[in-house]
């Protein structure tokens, strides 16, 4: 290992560099070996960026965010609309469904609003009497009685109607009707409107939500493209005739768009943790044997997962990671989405991100294409309309917790039949997504996601960098710029490792400045999966850079950096930790014919939970377990080795 | 307030559309004390348009530290007396806008508390209001008043004013703006202390506590009164109202 930390002064120079500029950069176009040899030929510029073309910095944005445009929100008492969403995201002040004023710490680059596309935008309709919602006799009907002061009546009509299954069909929201038409248009007119090519990108985007018997399949469908051509068709929905509930249906509608329009979408699947073991199947899927056309249609379609959210972080779990200490965070392994089935020790394999990449490995092997290799994300799924992250600042995931004194008392899910019980203090104020950018466009983004240069964040915006080439050294983990170095010598991060070279084992240039207005670095990991030639999976997790003068004990584990938490004040301290983590790597135990990946971990100093925040701002009490801090933390997308 | 899995399983019925009986009546529905109401609710905020704002003057309320904060005591109410404190906190509540009006407006109206949604009735009729705790909803032209137990538990315990807790928006009223002329004209007093009726020094313990008074200020300097000793038993000791399943 060789590791160089550093600190304060040097943390601006680099920030410089990756955060200063405009958010239009100027570098465009790809740093490929024929270009950087040009560049080489050229005289030498005083200016050390001349000729760079590699992204500068991270664009953070949330993929997931839901309004009231999508029928549980809306339920919930969501008002706030895409519009007031984006809002919200790039920046200004809005006033919360709760009617608490709401702002980021700083903006976001960019927002999918991404509602369920299965009955959208019913809620604004019916209460604004759109004339689609009139024709029906019903609801007109519901819309006269609001109107007539007997609102309260209209409402318990509506929840029967949902309740006894006599809800109106005409009043169903479903592709191909006028209702829903109009709903998927002022979800494209919003985003048009508040896509600011440069500044803020609002992408138009969808949530399919596959979730038969509680089973949590659910993607994210991000377009690249504009108004021209997403709305030339409608979103794909779960229920029939209209829709299906298998992912394989899904990539074909994907299909479809693309060949149709000439355009280009996504899918981020999110929550293996609910699907109870249904995610990253390893034999069938939706009752089908895997085979080769699955993987390459999964590994064509879905190039990101979404790792962290609301609903726990689905990135390692400890039952399947008994030795990586950090494996433990803010986990949901209660049951599935709606706790109707309780979860079992032999689900989580094909739940959790870590175990997919291996899982994935061996696919490959079987079936000629990894079907699971996916980039790292986080985003929130709020159903505020508010991508509230933050600790000191989080909304919640639905409208009944947005901030109060109840909130951290309550049950979130509470399924008597199984016992399945999560509390509110559970959900957890998470995540963003981080995206490796030359530009604040939707091409430029979507291109970064497709090519899976990302990581996840648990809210906080650390800028992360992680390069796997042959040839990285020492020394450059002295370079002041090391991005430069990184992309010259190697791949970043959801970038490919092939054919070692005689005698080397790969290495990697790893790089973490901390949230500038947040929390000290604890240490910079690096997580190994590996197939051996038996066949058998294995994982490790290398410390690989780390604040302070801490040594390795002798069981190879690294001291605790410490804590400088008060909870009951929800303060800390950044008298630990360092401000930025850099290293070069090299893997000690590489076997040049086993294929393996590699992905970066960052980890923060303890800080207050939001828990904490809320017990010192409202005087209450915690119940008894409520978790009060957290070791926010940063997942990159993996960079694979293939023999 | 969460039931996220109730309203996830409500907008699984709606989206299947088929098939599933669910055993539940709208009066049921319309009470929180018996099933999970997070939908009726969230419905309240379209119905009546920013209703759910009182839940962000409470919360700020609460960390101003001038509503007294829940408890975290999530013990079941088996026997059903947190429900009885709340339905005598709302009599209590319909006798102190009584006993501040100067002259009784032939005005009925109806309160809703947002965390149960336990609908309470309040009707003129001879000069005085009518109580009817746990009705449906409101009647036809009424006038509608949305608030949360603490609100009606700080104005029973003589800590906060009617008319204070409207300018705050720990009550919002929905009707016509006569309506609420009237209803701001007459009330807008009750809860206001009385130097005159009490003592300070003959406040019980019990009634200290139901005011809250070890966390939370009063939002305004005001003495606590006759009104909070007789609320005693409608409160948790946090001076918040108190329910919980199977009260009756």
């Amino acid at each position: 290992m060789i590791r160089t930390s550093r600190h304060g002064a040097r943390l601006a120079a680099l920030l410089a560099s990756a955060v200063a500029l405009p958010a239009f950069a100027q570098d465009t176009g790809t740093l490929d070996q024929k270009r950087a040899e040009e560049a080489q030929r050229r005289p030498p510029a005083y200016s050390p960026y001349v000729g760079r073309d590699f992204p500068t910095r991270p664009f953070f944005g949330d993929t997931h965010l839901h309004t009231s445009f999508s029928m549980d929100a809306g339920a919930f008492g969501a008002r706030l609309g895409p519009r007031d969403a984006y809002r919200f995201a790039r920046g200004d002040e809005v006033t919360a469904s709760t009617g608490q004023p709401v702002k980021l710490s700083r903006p976001l680059d960019f927002l999918v609003v991404a509602d369920h596309s299965d009955n959208m935008g019913f809620f604004p309709d019916l209460f604004a009497g759109k004339p689609e919602v009139l024709a029906d006799p019903t609801g007109r009907q519901w819309y006269d009685m609001i109107q007539s002061g007997k609102g309260a009546d209209a409402a318990i009509a509506i929840i029967v109607a949902f309740s006894h299954a006599t809800f109106p069909k005409d009043l169903m929201y479903s592709p191909g009707t006028p209702a829903y038409h109009s709903a998927w248009k002022a979800t494209i007119d919003a985003a048009e409107e508040f896509n600011d090519p440069g500044r803020f990108t609002a992408f138009i985007g969808y949530e399919w939500t596959s979730n038969t018997n509680g089973n949590n399949l659910h993607r994210n469908v991000i377009f690249r493209d504009n108004a021209d051509k997403a709305s030339q068709v409608e979103p794909f929905t779960v229920y029939p005739p209209y829709g299906s509930d298998n992912p394989v249906e899904l990539w074909k509608w994907m299909q479809a768009y693309e060949t149709k329009t000439g355009g280009n979408v996504l899918a981020i699947a999110h929550n293996g943790n609910l699907s109870n073991g249904l995610m990253f199947p390893v034999v069938e899927a939706s009752g089908k044997e895997l085979d080769r056309e699955y993987a390459e249609t999964r590994a064509k379609w879905e190039r990101l997962y979404e790792t962290t959210q609301t609903k726990g972080t689905g990135e390692a779990h400890p039952f399947l990671s008994p030795n990586d200490e950090f494996a433990a965070f803010e986990i949901w392994d209660k049951g599935n989405l709606d706790g109707s089935v309780a979860k079992k020790k032999e689900m989580l394999e094909f739940e959790y991100a870590r175990s997919a990449l291996k899982n994935g490995l061996k696919l490959e092997k079987e079936l000629g294409t990894n079907p699971y290799k996916f980039g790292l994300i986080g985003s929130s799924d709020a159903h505020t309309g508010l991508a509230a992250m933050e600790e000191d600042n989080f909304f919640g995931k639905t409208v009944p917790q947005e901030p109060s004194p109840r909130r951290m008392m309550e049950a979130f899910v509470d399924n008597t039949k199984t016992g399945v019980k999560i509390m509110d203090w559970e959900v957890s104020a998470s995540g963003y997504a981080a995206v490796w950018a030359r530009e604040n466009t939707r091409e430029s983004l979507w291109d970064a996601m497709e090519r899976k240069e990302t990581y996840a964040t648990t809210g906080p915006r650390m800028i992360v960098r992680f390069f796997g080439g042959w040839d990285f050294e020492a020394r450059d983990a002295e370079d002041r710029l090391p991005a430069s170095i990184g992309y010259s010598k190697g791949v970043p991060m959801g970038g490919d490792l092939r054919a070692a070279p005689g005698g080397k084992a790969p290495t990697f240039l790893v790089a973490a400045l901390r949230d500038p207005i947040g929390a000290n670095l604890d240490r910079y990991q690096i997580v190994k999966g590996w197939l051996d030639k038996d066949g058998n999976l294995h994982e490790k997790v290398y410390d690989v850079a780390w604040s302070g003068d801490r040594k390795p004990g002798s069981d190879g584990k690294l001291p605790s950096v410490g804590n400088t938490v008060d909870e009951t004040n929800a303060t800390w301290t950044n008298t630990i930790g360092d401000p930025e983590l850099i290293a070069v790597w090299k893997d000690p135990e590489f076997d040049p014919t086993q294929p393996a990946f590699y992905y970066g971990r960052v980890i923060e100093i303890p800080t207050p939970r939001w828990t904490a925040y809320d017990g010192q701002r409202f005087g209450v009490k915690p119940l008894p377990g409520t978790a009060m801090t957290v070791a926010e933390r940063a997942y990159t997308s993996p960079i694979w080795y293939t023999p | 307030m969460g039931g996220y899995w109730q309203h996830l399983q409500a907008v699984s019925r709606l989206s299947m559309t088929a098939g599933l009986i669910f055993a539940s009546s709208p009066a049921v529905l319309a009470c929180g004390y018996h099933d999970d109401v997070s939908m009726a609710r969230g419905m309240m905020n379209w119905v009546y348009p920013e209703a759910l704002h009182v839940l962000g003057a409470i919360s700020t309320a609460v960390a101003e530290r001038r509503l007294a904060p829940p408890l975290s005591d999530k013990a079941p109410d088996l026997f059903g007396s947190r429900y009885r404190r709340t339905a005598e906190a709302l009599e209590r509540f319909g006798e102190a806008l009584g006993e501040s009006a100067d002259r009784m407006p032939a005005l009925s109206f109806s309160i809703v508390l947002l965390e149960p949604m336990l609908w309470t009735r309040y009707e003129a009729a001879g000069g005085r209001l009518r109580t009817q705790v746990h009705v449906t909803g409101p009647k036809a032209g009424d006038l509608v008043l949305v608030s949360g137990e603490a609100v009606i538990g700080g104005i029973v315990a003589g800590r906060l004013a009617t008319g204070e807790a409207i300018e705050r928006g720990l009550i919002r009223l929905y009707g016509s703006e006569s309506q609420k002329a009237v209803f701001v004209g007459a009330f807008r007093s009750a809860g206001n202390a009385r130097p005159d009726t009490i003592k300070p020094a003959a406040m019980s313990r019990a009634a200290q506590s139901v005011a809250g008074g070890e966390t939370a200020m009063p939002l305004r300097s005001v003495p606590i009164t006759a009104l909070s000793i007789r609320q005693s038993t409608a409160f948790g000791a946090d001076g918040t109202l108190a329910c919980g399943p199977g009260h009756h």
